[in-house]
């Protein structure tokens, strides 16, 4: 297990690297440049630009440029933010525990509905009922985010003004709220985007529970649970579940860079200050570091997702861990 | 009957001013039902920095006015030769021969960190935003003052090269004051990403309480300004970038104010019965800017638009009354020339090219480029009249519009490819000349003095210029010249008339629309001056009845002074 690990994460490692070195190389051959980030810096005079980017240093070779930030990323340093004064990872750091805090609700909500849904559908498999959850997942699941999320930000926040239209805490009220106050008054706020998110991976998440079950529920041992008397309903959700529950946990680790792409358009829809909001931010303006710092951590998360993903299917699967 | 700023007439304002400014022009909170209440205003892009020099857009340009001042506000009416309410200096006054205006600081007049403002900030200031390495984006707007000096701790003179209409505009309303003893020591050509930008520290009502990034910035009442404290609490400016959001939170109250530009937008918005809306002269106009020269070949004529008949003929070509009504409802009006009919010397008698479809064909025939049988596209010598059309994405209006011209365009026999781009890649092309035809738009100021760095001779052949469609004309130049250096106004207009006349004959672009904003604000908030080229100016003075307070106005200070 342990050389398993090691070597996933040698793996892992490279594709860090070789996403780094891309993001790089991409983003400086952008057309445009960081200091041309509105239209109204076209009435900046080009020579001041020009300026710019040698007291920035991005009048520098691209290969010089390269290593430069090779070597910055050896000492765990992005480099400086073109957008704001001090380091990428300053920036970056502001945006990730915004982000993590929706992916985590995100995430929860997507397998508690995910695979409650999914079992309700196994148990009456062939129904009607089965038949109109299937089709309607499949409909959800071929949403694009910033479709379902302005569709749910009209009917919530517009239309029935349930849950705020955007933002991660009531701008002014929200320091003189009680300790209660403010768990609720962030919970109202992350409904909106957690919802659009967790629905658009529920309805993945059903669809492979479904699946899943149906193929445990022929099985003898379910027969045998049965032949001893014990009701349908407990077959279902203590011996069926249970080893239906492997495809789907490995799901988990799996869902985390699909939850992180989802994340780059719920944010922009719902002004919810994270990771792919300053990811969209920084590339509009070419704030090369910030840009490149949040593909590192998408592919960190990817890396990581793919490691929990086997640590999560070695876990619940014994045959797995003695392989 | 329009006074000049004469050396008399502005010790007369200047002595008026300083009365104003005893009894109530520094508006302190006389009446305290008035204090108290926060409002929200959407900023639709996160601001880059607050530095006054490096200020670009108007999201900035409005919290940084909260922050800073100027040494004298333009007044309610915008007139660039009278009526200016004191900011930092509480009085002015000329020299004999009118080429220096010296201004007496308000001697109370501190820094938000408690150091007192002295004239050495205004000579700082000037020298900042007049360093070409800074990079202020209307720095050739300053060329005309020589130097600023500081005559004792709250006395600073502003020297001119010479004497001209626009003298006490330039120096009193264009610089913001910054505090030497911050900046003195910031390298000036990285002070894009300086601290001072996201922390500044200003002179004005407001302070910077709280900066969310990508969420939110949060002013907060300096209660003790040498002004007097505004009447609200807070400002906070929440950055709502996008369209459906923007309009939800207005509607539902988490929004309070938002200057709309979009037909769209306004259309849902405007009859909320919670908001009022509030229409803005137009700073902004938008138009199809030849290339007179070849894309990045700047010694070459453009083979199509350096033959000014097919410039003209395809302005001939548009109906631009009916393009501006379907797209733009009120929120616009066709375009005269390169400038709005807000500012002052702008001249909208002046004859334009009107829409004339069988004239622009029977003028494109006589040109060469004819229909050919079967075709739906001219050609002269078996070259299609073809030719693409550079525009920003990010621009709704300009997207939409584009459109319409393409089909109009067709119907002539020219055909048009738009060449959409994203900003900052529009940005870089603008300014490498890399286009034949771009849709353009600009933001103007009350001064015409702009027009010197985008349509000169000058301008065009300096590769770092700001003439991006290469148009030349001396005459042009010597009218605007001639304006620019009138002593006053009324004697301006004369050449200021003819520098358009020409211009506007010369089609060096097809004049499309000039945007209005409209400002739709909750009804509860009271505004007051609300100067005709900035309605924020006016932030400190605005109130909220208390029987009309929200939850929200009656936080108070406490958790934000912080």
């Amino acid at each position: 297990m342990r050389r398993f690990l090691a070597r996933r994460l040698a793996h892992g490692a490279a594709v860090i690297f070789i996403a780094a070195s891309l993001s790089f190389l991409l983003v400086h051959l952008a057309p445009g440049d960081p200091f041309s980030t509105t239209l109204d810096s076209a009435s900046i005079n080009p020579s001041v630009k020009v300026a710019w980017r040698a007291a920035y240093g991005l009048d520098r070779p691209l290969l010089e440029q390269y290593l430069r930030f090779l070597g910055q990323l050896a000492r765990g340093n992005l480099g400086p933010s073109l957008m704001r004064p001090g380091p990428a990872s300053a920036v970056l750091a502001d945006a990730v525990p915004n982000t993590l805090v929706l992916m985590g609700t995100a995430l929860v909500l997507s397998f508690v509905i995910g695979i409650g849904v999914g079992s309700w559908q196994a148990e009456r498999a062939g129904s009607r009922g089965d038949r109109v959850a299937g089709n309607t997942s499949l409909v959800v699941a071929s949403l694009p985010e910033f479709w379902l999320a302005a569709v749910l930000l009209l009917v919530f926040a517009y239309r029935f003004r349930v849950f705020p239209a955007a933002g991660v805490v009531d701008l002014v009220m929200h320091d003189s709220l009680s300790p209660a106050g403010r768990v609720l008054d962030r919970l109202r706020h992350l409904a909106l985007p957690a919802l659009t998110l967790a629905l658009l991976s529920s309805a993945s998440i059903a669809r492979y529970q479904r699946a899943a079950l149906l193929d445990v529920l022929p099985q003898d041992f379910i027969r045998t649970a049965r032949a001893k008397g014990v009701t349908d309903r407990l077959v279902l959700w203590r011996h069926a579940l249970r080893n239906a529950l492997v495809p789907t946990i490995v799901l988990l680790g799996l869902s985390l860079p699909t939850l992180l792409g989802g994340a780059v358009f719920v944010e922009q829809v719902f002004t919810w200050p994270g990771l792919g909001r300053i990811a969209a931010a920084a590339f509009h303006a070419r704030d090369y570091q910030v840009v490149i710092g949040a593909t590192i951590m998408g592919a960190v998360l990817v890396v990581a997702g793919g490691i929990l993903a086997d640590l999560l299917h070695a876990a619940v699967d014994p045959r797995v861990r003695t392989q | 009957m329009r006074e000049s700023i004469g050396p008399r007439i502005s010790v007369l304002v200047a002595c008026a001013l300083a009365v104003a400014a005893c009894d109530g022009g520094t508006k302190k909170s006389e009446d305290a039902s008035a204090v108290g209440g926060s409002i929200v205003i959407a900023a639709q892009n996160e601001p880059r920095t607050l530095l006054p020099p490096l200020i670009t857009q108007i999201d900035e340009k409005i919290i940084a006015d909260q922050i800073f001042e100027p040494l004298a506000w333009l007044g309610d009416e915008g007139h660039l030769d009278r009526g200016y309410r004191p900011g930092l200096a509480d009085s002015w006054s000329w020299e004999h021969d009118s080429t220096a205006v010296v201004f007496r600081l308000n001697p109370k007049a501190r820094w938000q960190d408690g150091r007192p403002v002295r004239a050495s900030d205004v000579r700082f200031t000037f020298g900042l935003y007049a360093d070409s390495v800074v990079g202020f984006k209307d720095r050739s707007s300053l060329a005309r003052i020589d130097s600023v000096t500081a005559r004792d701790s709250v006395t600073a003179v502003f020297w001119f090269k010479n004497r001209y209409a626009e003298q006490f505009y330039d120096a009193a309303t264009r610089l913001l004051i910054v505090p030497e003893h911050l900046l003195a020591r910031e390298p000036r050509a990285t002070m894009l990403t300086s601290a001072f930008g996201r922390a500044p520290v200003g002179s004005g009502r407001f302070r910077l309480g709280k900066w969310t990034p990508n969420a939110s910035i949060e002013l907060v009442a300096d209660t003790g300004n040498y002004h007097g404290r505004p009447n609200l609490d807070r400002v906070v400016f929440a950055v709502t970038t996008d369209a459906n959001a923007l309009s939800t939170r207005l509607t539902t109250g988490e929004i309070d104010l938002v200057e709309v530009s979009t037909p769209a937008m306004f259309r849902t918005l405007k009859d909320q019965p919670d908001l009022r809306a509030r229409m803005n002269p137009a700073y902004d106009y938008s138009f199809l800017l030849f290339n007179a020269r070849q894309p990045k070949q700047r010694q070459r004529p453009n083979a199509l638009f350096a033959d000014i008949r097919l410039r003209r003929a395809i302005s001939m070509g548009l109906d631009r009354g009916k393009l501006v009504r379907s797209q733009f409802d009120s929120l616009a009006v066709v375009s005269t020339g390169p400038m709005t009919r807000a500012q002052p010397l702008a001249d909208s008698t002046i004859a334009t090219i009107a829409y004339d479809s069988a004239g622009a064909a029977r003028l494109l025939d006589s040109l060469g480029w004819t229909l050919p049988a079967g075709k739906t596209v001219r050609e002269r010598r078996g070259q299609p009249l073809k030719f693409s059309v550079l525009v920003p994405t990010v621009s709704a209006n300009r997207m939409a519009l584009i459109v319409v011209i393409q089909e109009s365009l067709r119907k002539l026999g020219v055909e048009v490819v738009v060449d959409a781009v994203d900003g900052n890649t529009f940005v870089g092309r603008l300014g490498a000349r890399d286009f034949d035809v771009v849709f353009h738009g600009m933001h103007v100021e009350p001064s015409v003095s702009g027009l010197r760095a985008n349509w000169t001779v000058a301008s065009a052949q300096d590769a770092n210029g700001l003439n991006f469609g290469n148009y030349e004309n001396p005459r042009f130049d010597a009218h605007l010249d001639s304006a620019l250096a009138a002593r006053d106004l009324a004697s301006a207009r004369p050449h200021a008339k003819q520098a358009f006349e020409t211009i506007v004959a010369d089609a060096p672009a097809v004049w499309i629309y000039e945007t209005r904003t409209a400002t739709l604000m909750h009804k509860r908030i009271r505004p007051v001056h609300i100067v005709s080229t900035a309605w924020w100016a006016g932030i400190a003075d605005w109130s909220i009845p208390p029987g009309e307070r929200l939850p929200r106005d009656r936080v108070g200070l406490r958790v934000a002074a912080r």
